[in-house]
């Protein structure tokens, strides 16, 4: 728990940051080179790691399958806002679902894709929902880890993760459910990422 | 994200061949100081953009729904995986 109160309070610094000094300059540019420096440092870390052709021999079949049910979970419940949200409907609610975590991505997609039929307006807020719904997701799969392992099992900070559990969330997961389930979710985060552009194109058309 | 691959596999080649080097242990300390790192940006990319501040009332809430649908609905989903896929003990994910 002490871990994810310091997640917290990271990202609420960050945000205090923001309000007090404005953006960053090149924040883009800035986050990818940490994120770059962290996947670098995750390698170093598991390649350390002394039963590593274990650990890989730990993706069985079934496990090929997982990114199967995190998106039919997501999806099927994303659906169901639409009966809450009367403003968007059931393809725009499953748009932004299926962002799976991929925030940056995903909400340029839906603002652009959107535009041409519910107008430049609709298409920004519509995007910025799905920029603050997957940022959310994230920090959920970040800071939520070792609750989600502890109710729902040690696939669930997996799933949540979305595509974020190959590079951003992979040491959240990994200290609330163990090194053994690594490439397990290197391979998911992988699957769910390069899906995205796919289901949000679809959605979105 | 095919970046991010390349800086995985090299990291894992560059760890396979530094077992031994000792000031490559504090390496798990410096992942929980760098994911701090990458924290603090994202916090100030949502502190230091006012319409997203400003709508945040506005958007928040079905943000937030969107959120909770995604987070409960893969939680479910995995915990369905487990039970279905692991025999009831998940122990295929857990090995």
């Amino acid at each position: 728990m002490s871990g994810s109160v310091v997640s917290l309070v990271y990202f609420g610094c960050g945000v205090v940051g923001g309000v007090l000094f404005g953006a960053l300059p090149d924040a883009d540019a800035l986050s990818r080179v940490i994120l770059y420096a962290l996947m670098l440092q995750v390698g170093i870390s598991i390649g350390r790691n002394q039963n590593l052709r274990a650990m890989l021999h730990a993706v069985g079949p079934r496990l090929l399958l997982l990114p199967v049910f995190t998106l039919a979970g997501t999806l099927l419940l994303s659906a169901a806002c639409a009966l809450v949200l009367s403003r968007w409907s059931v393809a725009q609610c499953l748009a932004v679902g299926s962002g799976m975590g991929y925030y940056s991505l995903s909400s340029v997609l839906i603002a652009q894709l959107q535009a041409p039929s519910i107008g430049v307006q609709m298409a920004s807020e519509l995007g910025t929902i799905a920029l603050l719904s997957n940022i959310l997701r994230e920090m959920a799969a970040l800071c939520g880890a070792p609750l989600l392992r502890r109710f729902f099992g040690r696939a669930a900070p997996i799933a949540v993760a979305g595509a974020t559990s190959a590079d951003v969330t992979l040491p959240a997961i990994v200290r609330a459910s163990g090194g053994g389930v690594v490439a397990a979710s290197v391979f998911h985060g992988l699957v769910l990422d390069f899906s995205v552009p796919f289901w949000v194109g679809l959605f979105c058309g | 994200m095919f970046y991010v691959i390349l800086f995985v596999l090299f990291g894992i080649l560059i760890g396979r061949y530094t077992r031994r080097v000792a000031a490559l242990r504090c390496i798990n300390s410096s992942v929980s100081l760098t994911v701090g790192a990458l924290l603090v940006v994202l916090g100030w990319a949502v502190g230091g953009d006012g319409a997203l501040l400003r709508g945040i009332g506005r958007w928040g809430g079905e943000a937030l729904l969107l959120c909770a649908a995604g987070v409960l609905g893969s939680a479910l989903a995995a915990w369905v995986f487990v039970r279905l896929m692991g025999n009831g003990r998940g122990e295929e994910v857990e090995r």
